[in-house]
């Protein structure tokens, strides 16, 4: 089988051999393909570099059957850039989160739109958290983990805006027992509707967001841990100590 | 095919990177045949190699004492420190030939998909060495990769803290380079970071 031209992403690459590379991409129509890439650690026989980046998008060529592909272009559509500070964050975060949770060849044509206009932000100035919590409930989303908030998972009860209420993931939102502000892992009914009207911006809803979508997704990735949170603590630890 | 012994010796050479089967072969045949010296050589280098040669205490790159050469040599700067990723990118700044100072050397790049962090990389131990020695410059020398790129701003970050001078090395056309044949990632770092005359 052979592909032309796919549009897509770079997720992860590792040196492979002398001067080949083993590269994860994520692409619009094929979803996740992993390629081995021959030689791209070198320069071709004409003197033109062959590096793939992260975080811009290219024109993918492969051929092969199996599950690895052998990698014969690759083109970038606009010129790469280094990311800085936050950004960099922000893109390894995103990177190691979508090569963690999403499968080899699911294909979900929506998200890649999502995050090819994220990395479109991304690249030219940190964006802010809401898009960051909306690419992380898209994902969730399509790869069937979608967050129910508008009302309580077992019971259908609506949400009361003053009451507090835990996510219990594969089951839903749950009235929790203590109604004091403190407890962890409980959230504002008010937050919470908010969220689901897609309206970050009133109360405490971001930070409602932030707290319930690490949850999720920690329980998702399975005891998992992703590097790149841990990397951005110790990054404000040396920050703050300036 | 050609005895146990044999095949186990070319095997053996299978470990080197770039040798397939056929290379191997070659070599094993040639080491049997025409330079029997040359083979008890190899064996014994290696075998004292791999018994001696460690990592250097200051700089983490590879050396038979505790620690190495550039880090002994007094006429060497020591208050400019290069960081680089690999031995073998030492050795290469070492053959330009016109750096002075000492170097640190991470044995990789932060990838937080494989678990790398700065953990593995000894960015305490480099930290450690920028807050007890006078150190008036760190020079940033990680490849051109996103890694790479990523991994100088996380400890450009910690020496900015501990008030120490970073530099990064440059981005642009190699010498001897026609624009024409240089791709456009690159052309556009060297038109961003152009100098004045």
């Amino acid at each position: 089988m052979r592909i032309e031209a796919e549009p897509g992403f770079l997720l992860h690459s590792t040196p492979y051999r002398d001067t080949s590379l083993l590269v994860d991409l994520y692409t619009a129509n094929h979803g996740r393909v992993r390629c081995v890439a021959k030689g791209f650690r070198k320069p071709n026989k004409q003197g033109i570099n062959r590096s793939i980046f992260p975080y811009t998008e290219h024109h993918f060529s492969w051929q092969g059957r199996g599950e690895l592909k052998t990698l014969t272009k690759a083109d970038v559509v606009q010129a790469p850039v280094f990311l800085k500070q936050e950004c960099l964050f922000t893109g390894l975060y995103i990177n190691e989160l979508f090569y963690r949770l999403l499968q080899e060849q699911d294909i979900h044509q929506y998200l890649y739109q999502q995050y090819q206009q994220f990395m479109a932000i991304l690249c030219g100035a940190q964006p802010d958290e809401v898009h960051l919590r909306q690419l992380e409930m898209t994902l969730l989303e399509e790869l069937g983990y979608g967050l129910v908030l508008d009302c309580e998972g077992q019971t259908g009860t609506p949400l009361i805006a003053d009451k507090y209420y835990q996510y219990i993931p594969e089951q839903g939102l749950l009235m929790a027992i203590n109604q004091r502000e403190a407890a962890p892992g409980s959230y504002s009914g008010a937050d919470l509707m908010n969220i689901a009207a897609g309206d970050f911006s009133r109360g405490t809803a971001q930070k409602t967001a932030k707290q319930l979508l690490r949850g999720v997704i920690n329980f998702y990735l399975g005891g998992r841990q992703l590097h790149s949170r841990e990397l951005y603590r110790q990054h404000l630890q040396s920050q703050s100590s300036m | 095919m050609y005895g146990n012994v044999i095949d186990q010796l070319i095997d053996a050479l299978r470990v080197l990177p770039g040798v397939g089967n056929k290379s191997a072969q070659r070599m094993a045949l040639h080491l049997l045949e025409r330079d029997r010296s040359g083979a008890t050589r190899l064996a014994e280098s290696l075998v004292e190699a791999v018994e001696k040669v460690g990592r250097c205490a200051q700089c983490r790159s590879l050396t038979e004492h505790e620690v190495c050469a550039i880090c002994r040599n007094e006429r060497r700067l020591a208050d400019q420190i290069c960081v680089v990723e690999n031995p073998a990118d030492l050795y290469a700044i070492e053959q330009a030939g016109s750096f002075r100072g000492k170097y640190f050397v991470l044995l990789g790049h932060l990838s937080p998909i494989d678990g790398i962090g700065p953990e593995q990389l000894g960015i305490d131990q480099l930290v450690e060495r920028l807050k007890n020695g006078y150190i008036s410059e760190l020079i940033l020398a990680t490849n051109l990769t996103v890694e790479g790129e990523a991994t100088a701003h996380f400890i450009a970050d910690k020496a900015k803290a501990l008030g120490v001078e970073v530099s990064r090395i440059a981005y642009g056309v190699p010498m001897g380079g026609e624009l024409e044949y240089v791709d456009g990632g690159t052309l556009n770092m060297a038109l961003q970071s152009r100098k004045s005359l």
